[in-house]
């Protein structure tokens, strides 16, 4: 029962990978975190059909429990590094002029505004702002981010951290 | 519910896999407030989580040779695997959603957001305002010096063998996706 309970959580991870570039690819970069919810319940109905019966429902929960773990590492890790990280697109920057670039350059390609306006692109996508006649408005809707943020500032107050408070 | 209760009594492992992962959450948080600067070193947070595996494995090993399961007894139906594995995922989890915008620079995309969430209407010109390409490029490119990522010689920098490897995985990745503009 162990070795069904892991294996069906690392099965169902592969799932997801494979459901989440599907979408994505039809999403498109911008809505990101409206693909990875889509791609996350779409996962999660397949593992249910595929797993739900073959084991009794605590089992179920512990096999689920352990496969959303992994979809919330691969996603942090994998995805967020491979697609928003600042770090990860400054080399890939580099990368694609040649692997060599003067500083000046590089900020010409990747600077503040380019950074900002995917990001700003990406909130809108993904429904967590909006845009309206040149201005940004707080959606005051409940939201994925806002949720994250919200525990954040939890988190900056138990561990007494200024930035986030 | 279910065949006689099989699987409601056999969590044990699972419970004692929770159990020392808040365990060890709380006493980094203790661990945080009393010392001024804890965070600042990933070396201490890995330490505490290390230690809390260290106990998980302990009492996992602890119960599975001081019980013995005979097929009926379904409280102790050994999760060895599962109950370790939780353990480890909940860590990376917490450390990776929560801590990471603690431990290393502060993210764009959170600072927008912040700035909405305190001003509610705000313009484009406004939230560049409050950002500079220094903050932005210049410690991440010393931290991408600092892995051997990227080589700086005089005013220019150059990709490393190893920061070309992971730039190829990374542009092969994102073809997957669709080859959109991310970053």
């Amino acid at each position: 029962m162990d070795f069904l309970i892991l294996s069906s959580a690392v099965v169902s991870l592969f799932i997801f990978v494979v459901v989440k570039i599907t979408v994505l690819r039809f999403l498109g970069g911008k809505k990101i975190i409206i693909g990875l919810i889509y791609a996350y319940f779409l996962t999660s109905l397949i593992n249910f059909f595929v797993f739900f019966f073959q084991m009794t429902i605590v089992f179920y929960i512990i096999s689920f429990l352990l496969y959303s773990l992994m979809a919330i590492i691969y996603v942090w890790l994998v995805l967020g590094i491979a697609t928003t990280s600042l770090r990860i697109q400054l080399l890939v920057t580099i990368h694609e002029l040649g692997g060599r670039i003067a500083y000046k350059k590089l900020l010409e390609r990747y600077n503040k505004r380019v950074i900002i306006e995917n990001r700003l692109q990406r909130l809108v996508g993904a429904g967590e702002i909006q845009y309206s006649k040149g201005y940004y408005y707080y959606n005051n809707t409940f939201s994925y981010f806002k949720l994250h943020m919200l525990l954040i500032k939890l988190m900056a107050k138990l561990y007494k951290v200024p930035r986030y408070r | 519910m279910g065949n006689g209760g099989r699987g409601e009594k056999s969590v044990i492992y699972i419970l004692i896999s929770i159990a020392i992962f808040l365990l060890t959450v709380l006493i980094h948080i203790a661990l945080a407030n009393f010392f001024s600067n804890y965070l600042s070193k990933m070396k201490n947070t890995f330490l505490t989580y290390l230690f809390g595996f260290l106990v998980e494995l302990f009492l996992t090993a602890y119960l599975l040779g001081s019980t013995t399961y005979d097929g009926r007894d379904v409280w102790f139906i050994p999760l060895v695997m599962s109950g370790i594995a939780l353990y480890v995922l909940l860590s990376i989890s917490y450390l990776v959603f929560f801590l990471s915008p603690f431990m290393g620079e502060e993210s764009p995309t959170s600072k927008i957001f912040i700035l909405l969430m305190r001003k509610h209407r705000i313009s484009r010109k406004d939230i560049l305002h409050h950002f500079n390409d220094k903050d932005l490029i210049d410690i991440r490119i010393s931290r991408l010096e600092q892995t051997g990522w990227v080589e700086r010689k005089g005013t220019h920098y150059f990709s490393s063998p190893a920061g070309a490897i992971i730039a190829t995985f990374i542009l092969f990745y994102r073809r997957l996706l669709g080859g959109e503009v991310f970053g």
